[in-house]
């Protein structure tokens, strides 16, 4: 291991790249919405391919 | 009649003294696991309370618990071990068997980090959120995985990151990753990095072609880009980071580790009955024997050494409460683990283990995490077709196994493969045959030393035999 990683806390770094990543993801799922609609237009819409609905099972 | 329940609660209340927490536990201020008459208890500290009384009034503990996902418990009031800090102590659901993520395969390891994640984000819609994610936490339950840490909960505060996210990538991801993407016996690095593998190791492990997967980037290339950057500079950065946000992250990841499958792969051994010419009538002859075998024994728990893909461990499970089914081979630990689950079998217990090398006992003062033969008390061993690998392969001879079995069982089904068998002429192929005591003669005699041999039988058209026995003590 990197020495000087030893001294950093552990969450503080991925604070930041948390930030980032919500937002990078936040846009794919913006579009991924704007797809979805347009798919629901012409009828189809596959259920299962709702990525943020899918997550919570039984 | 009252003097004596009066007299066993001051007995229990100096040895409650005496009582200290699991050498595992010292991580966590929030509590500690208390053993007491082999039965393991939580003390939940004050420091806790107010996280303790969120998790059961929010609803959330009653959800997790319905649908199994977390471990249920009751309250006791009896039990304290520690004055001070005392603010409950709870008596979990007891767990038959403690397995580690260095012997899962990549399905057990995938179904853990699913559980942790849909655990985060039920947490995160009752105002909670998980402040540890690590694999550590899951065990396994009526044939499913289940969280057990009670005291992983904390309130949520809006505009908080998720502070075991890093911990998440490393504990769980990383070594997802480098199974699916360089080889699926890479969860063993947990064994040398239980708090998890550093991400700047994962990121240059695999192959190049990840970093076009957005999610992977993120979460293993980009973070540990981060850290190496980052390193000693202080944080200063804090942006409000909203509830939905901390929900994508978690969705991206649910949908990164969904993706996730291994390819099948053909080991000698995943498809050693469908392939190979002992098949069928000999499986079935053997099924027999073992069940009739199995029939004389009195038994609760049995551990099937080599088990491959648990065709023996399944014929045990119809009589046992639990069976632990350890075999070398990832790929067939794999099988049998998808067909438990397939079919719902809730008492066979899938783990990865060589047992010539078996699972070491690890983490602080080497007390954190057991060692395989200290988490394992069984009553019937069953090692069948296992000799051969040990004598012929791994030098280990007849007196050597059996003075290793008879402290770790009262009954044993033991086949005995003899030298004129095909399979052991190919390993004797490639070596020397220096094995001039391997005879079945001295085989009787080795065992004979500690166990008394109940029945023998050979397997009809092969020399094998199968031999029931029990330990002499």
């Amino acid at each position: 291991m990197n020495p000087v990683l030893l001294y950093v806390d552990p969450g503080s770094t991925s604070y930041l790249l948390q930030v980032i990543i919500a937002a990078v993801v936040g846009v794919a799922v913006y579009f991924k919405t704007i797809w979805w609609k347009i798919k629901s237009i012409f009828g189809k819409v596959d259920k299962k391919d709702s990525s943020t609905e899918e997550t919570t099972d039984e | 009649m009252e003097k004596l329940i009066k007299k066993i609660v001051q007995q229990k209340k100096q040895l409650m003294s005496k009582l200290s927490s699991h050498p595992a536990s010292f991580k966590d201020p929030a509590g500690f696991i208390i053993k007491m008459d082999e039965t393991y208890y939580r003390q939940v500290n004050k420091v806790y309370a107010d996280d303790y009384q969120l998790l059961m009034q929010s609803g959330l503990y009653e959800k997790l618990t319905r649908s199994k996902k977390l471990l249920s418990h009751t309250e006791v009031d009896t039990i304290i071990a520690e004055k001070d800090s005392w603010y409950k102590t709870i008596l979990p659901q007891q767990l038959e068997f403690i397995s580690y993520p260095y012997e899962w395969c990549f399905d057990q390891l995938k179904d853990a980090a699913l559980l942790t994640l849909q655990i985060q984000k039920e947490a995160l819609s009752h105002g909670m959120s998980l402040k540890d994610a690590t694999p550590f936490n899951v065990q396994w339950l009526t044939g499913k995985a289940v969280f057990i840490d009670t005291l992983s909960f904390e309130k949520y505060t809006e505009g908080e990151a998720w502070v075991a996210y890093k911990q998440f990538c490393e504990n769980f991801l990383a070594p997802l990753l480098l199974m699916k993407y360089n080889n699926a016996e890479l969860n063993k690095l947990l064994l040398n990095y239980p708090n998890g593998i550093p991400l700047t190791i994962v990121s240059s492990l695999l192959p190049y072609k990840t970093k076009f997967n957005l999610g992977i980037y993120l979460h293993i290339h980009l973070q540990a880009k981060f850290q190496k950057k980052k390193s000693g500079e202080k944080e200063t950065y804090r942006k409000h980071l909203s509830h939905t946000q901390l929900q994508n992250i978690v969705d991206n990841l649910v949908n990164l580790v969904k993706k996730l499958n291994l390819t099948e792969e053909k080991t000698t051994w995943n498809n050693y009955y469908n392939e190979t010419i002992l098949s069928k009538e000999y499986l079935s002859t053997k099924e027999k024997l073992v069940n009739e075998f199995l029939a004389a024994a009195e038994y609760k728990s049995v551990l099937d050494l080599g088990a491959n893909t648990g065709e023996f461990s399944l014929l045990a499970a119809k009589s046992a409460k639990m069976v632990v089914a350890a075999d070398f081979d990832t790929a067939c630990v794999q099988n049998l683990y998808k067909h438990t689950i397939e079919k719902k079998i809730k008492n066979i217990y899938p783990l990865v283990l060589n047992i010539t090398n078996p699972t070491p006992a690890i983490g602080w003062a080497n007390s954190e995490r057991n060692s395989f033969w200290q988490r394992i008390n069984t009553d019937l061993i069953m090692a069948l077709a296992l000799i051969h690998h040990l004598s012929i392969s791994a030098n280990i001879n007849f007196s050597m196994l059996a003075d290793l079995l008879k402290s770790k069982c009262r009954y044993l089904i033991i086949e005995f493969v003899p030298k004129t068998d095909p399979k052991v002429q190919q390993l004797l192929s490639y070596r020397k045959d220096v094995f001039t005591e391997y005879t079945e003669t001295n085989f009787e005699e080795s065992f004979k030393q500690h166990f008394s041999i109940l029945k023998k039988e050979q397997i009809p058209s092969t020399q094998r035999i199968i031999y029931l026995m029990k330990t002499n003590h």
